[in-house]
């Protein structure tokens, strides 16, 4: 019989008290191997710097933390609006005598003055923008208006140069230089087609299916904002029918529902919201400019009550100016008409319009151009979301985590002062037993070992068992961050920092049991031997 | 010390002395043993009154207890002669382990090993590799041939004390030191176990020195030594 299966014996003897201890050690390991494989995957979630835009561009108001999080992992409310003509200033071509591309200085022309055009600044820096409105939802998912331009088409729902029908790549032709939700990686259907921006179409992010039954063909209407549960949902009438679904991208993205920008703007609500944004920025007092709307629509509806029909709204002549005849409002307060071909009358004028975020690829080095000409000016914000996350790790989760991983390594320590006074108690009770085994020859080194070997066989199986729990824990946390963020972690990889860890609680467990083999080892064998 | 290599005499004490320290800081002596020989195989009896040191001078045999003073010397048959108050504790173990057998009043077994692990137990400090067929061969010896692998819990106090006779024989010792073994037995049982340890011992050309306060069991050994409270040897 070896020494490793006297004590496997003598531990099943005392099952319980082996178990306990075990357990304890288990614990208190499995919990610091789940903070440890959290800290190091939430760091590569919020670290990550592949995003396939290097630039969002949002409202002055809110953080670009609240940016971010917002707008590339649909948490937080939106900070606000921006214009749309923002977007317009982002993608309109360059005139002829504006900055090269290619300029690598600090971009801040030195003729730049606030009524300046915006082409002049903005466009040489800008390789692809796409502007999003968010504000609704369908089920507790949100609802992104943007352009067809973000999947790899144009405003008519044609795929972009190299590209199919369903977004897919075309073999042999040059991709063209299309929107990348992370580096490299584009979005593309899995079936369907692309929504036509005019029409009151919507594409779906991969999991909306399952989360929601919405499927191909189904109609939904839209709910403002993300009612709380207390909350009565406010429906819009609008209805938008569903013409494809997006491949996975194992990202938030795929819990969205993705409307045409244009659509956003035939609420009324959001009509409304618009023209208040409108007046706040003209200076007017919040309180105010929403009375000043509420009075203007009161009065818009007496018009129309009074058979003012022919009314027709001079922004949306400018943006429509084709309105067919034969058009018919869809309701007394909806801003909007729908053509013969199902395509969207809307009464907001461009001007009025606004987005919550734009995301800009910018051209090669041109990044901190970017982000400075809009740090100079007074007006919408600009944030590099990598940075922005990179910053929020080091400053909150970073610190966060550290504390927790102090907490477990403690708990592991406290765990391993249960192997001491479990086996120190047990050792107590077993002084006849040791003096049997001195009396049959054992020397008071291998005493020694036999208690050390104990105590480190607890720490080995018990960190072993940590191992395992700590990384079910992690996965549970991946199921978190999946139903939050969209994105899952790797909970399976054991890192080598894990395994450094787990040698560590060994050499702890074993030096907890030297102090109660030290006991043993000086215990005299003669007086326990006597004692009946 | 080749040259006191004397075949007829296995075990010898020289002026033995023992005292422990009484609580109150007196000092209170226990054992003197003059001399003491014993001759390879023999089978003797140590007798004495409670408290006249049997126990203690047992342990001194065995190397687990050093005396004051005096000499423990062992001449066993193609070994070096040993002195063993002169070997350090771990010579000492090692000693007890490969040459001595020890049986206690009670068995001493240990309750989470079974019969035969209990008498394997009993090779695993010789750093010889444990027999099993030897160990087998014992317990069928001493008549638990059907109860191999049952646990001390699962066996009468008579059976327990057989296991405990098997494990003492485990390394084919020299010489086996038995205190008082069937002292928690019923007659039948003591002379049961009696009977077996003498026959093993005689199986091994061992000797044996047993310790017991019954006359009737003295007497049927083959030496009967008397220790007196009065530390005079007879």
């Amino acid at each position: 019989m070896n020494l490793l299966q006297l004590v496997m014996k003598q531990m099943r003897q005392r099952a319980l008290s082996s178990w306990l201890t075990l357990f304890s050690v288990m614990l208190g390991v499995a919990l610091a191997i789940s903070i440890m494989v959290m800290r190091r995957e939430s760091q590569h979630l919020f670290a990550q710097s592949d995003f396939g835009f290097e630039v969002l561009v949002g409202p002055s108001q809110g953080s670009p933390l609240q940016l971010t999080l917002n707008t590339i992992y649909h948490m937080d409310q939106s900070p606000g609006t921006l214009p749309y003509s923002v977007y317009e200033q982002l993608v309109a071509p360059p005139p002829a005598t504006s900055a090269s591309a290619t300029t690598t200085s600090p971009a801040v022309p030195s003729s730049s003055t606030a009524d300046e055009s915006a082409h002049m600044n903005y466009a040489p820096f800008v390789k692809i923008a796409v502007p999003i409105a968010v504000g609704d939802s369908y089920q507790s998912h949100r609802i992104i208006g943007t352009l067809p331009s973000m999947f790899g088409f144009d405003e008519l729902g044609k795929p972009l140069g190299g590209y199919d029908g369903l977004g897919q790549p075309i073999t042999g032709e040059k991709q063209a230089d299309t929107f990348e939700y992370r580096r490299g990686k584009k979005f593309t259907l899995s079936a369907g087609r692309m929504f036509d921006s005019r029409k009151f179409e919507a594409v779906l992010g991969s999991d909306i299916t399952a989360r929601t039954g919405l499927k191909l063909g189904d109609e939904f209407q839209s709910t403002h904002g993300m009612p709380l549960p207390n909350q009565t949902p406010d429906v819009h009438s609008a209805k938008w029918k569903v013409v494809g679904i997006l491949s996975p991208t194992h990202t938030a993205n795929d819990r969205v529902l993705y409307i045409p920008l244009l659509s956003t703007y035939a609420i009324a609500e959001h009509e409304e919201g618009e023209r208040i944004q409108q007046l706040i920025r003209q200076g007017l007092d919040p309180a105010i400019a929403r009375r000043q709307v509420e009075a203007e629509h009161a009065q818009h509806d007496e018009k129309d009550h009074d058979g003012a029909d022919e009314h027709h709204d001079a922004a949306a002549e400018e943006h429509h100016g084709d309105e067919p005849a034969g058009h018919h409002h869809h309701h007394d307060h909806e801003p909007y008409t729908i053509r013969p071909d199902g395509t969207i009358a809307i009464e907001l004028p461009k001007k009025d319009w606004s987005i919550s975020a734009i995301l800009v690829k910018t051209r090669p080095h041109q990044t901190m151009n970017l982000l400075y000409l809009f740090q100079v000016r007074q007006g919408p914000s600009a944030v590099n979301p990598a940075q922005v996350m990179f910053e929020f790790f080091n400053t909150f989760f970073k610190g966060t985590s550290l504390l927790l991983l102090t907490i477990g390594r403690l708990v592991t320590i406290v765990a391993a002062v249960g192997i001491l006074v479990s086996i120190y108690n047990s050792v107590s009770a077993r002084m006849k037993e040791i003096a049997i085994l001195r009396a049959l020859g054992a020397t008071r080194v291998r005493i020694l070992s036999l208690i050390c070997v104990e105590a480190g066989l607890i720490g080995l199986v018990g960190g072993l068992l940590g191992l395992a729990a700590g990384h079910g824990l992690a996965a549970a946390g991946s199921v978190y961050f999946n139903q939050i963020l969209g994105e899952g972690i790797d909970w399976r990889t054991i890192s080598l920092d894990e395994w450094g860890y787990l040698r560590d609680v060994v050499i702890i467990a074993l030096a907890a049991g030297l102090v109660p083999a030290l006991k043993a080892y000086r215990s005299p064998v003669a007086t326990h031997l006597s004692g009946q | 010390m080749a040259e006191n290599r004397k075949e007829s005499m296995s075990l010898k004490l020289v002026n033995i002395h023992k005292q422990y320290e009484a609580p109150d800081g007196s000092v209170v002596p226990v054992l003197h043993v003059p001399e003491l020989e014993l001759a390879s195989g023999d089978q003797a009896a140590l007798v004495g009154t409670s408290g006249s040191g049997k126990t203690t001078l047992l342990h001194i045999l065995a190397g687990i207890l050093l005396p004051d003073s005096g000499q423990v010397i062992y001449h066993l048959p193609d070994l070096p002669v040993q002195e063993i108050t002169q070997l350090s504790e771990a010579q000492r173990d090692r000693f007890r382990g490969r040459h001595l057998g020890y049986i206690f009043q009670t068995h001493h077994l240990l309750w989470g090993l079974s019969a035969m692990e209990n008498v394997l137990l009993g090779m695993s400090f010789t750093g010889r590799r444990p027999d099993r067929a030897w160990a087998e061969h014992l317990l069928r010896e001493v008549g638990l041939g059907q109860r191999l692998h049952y646990r001390p819990g699962k066996l009468s106090v008579g059976q327990q004390q057989r296991v405990a006779v098997a494990r003492a024989m485990a390394n084919r010792p020299k010489w086996v030191l038995a205190d008082e073994p069937t002292g928690a037995l019923d007659e039948a049982n003591a002379q049961q176990v009696l009977k077996l340890i003498r026959s093993l011992c005689q199986e091994i050309s061992a000797g044996l020195l047993l310790v017991t306060h019954d006359l009737s069991i003295a007497e049927q050994l083959g030496r009967k030594i008397e220790l007196q409270s009065v530390n005079r040897l007879d």
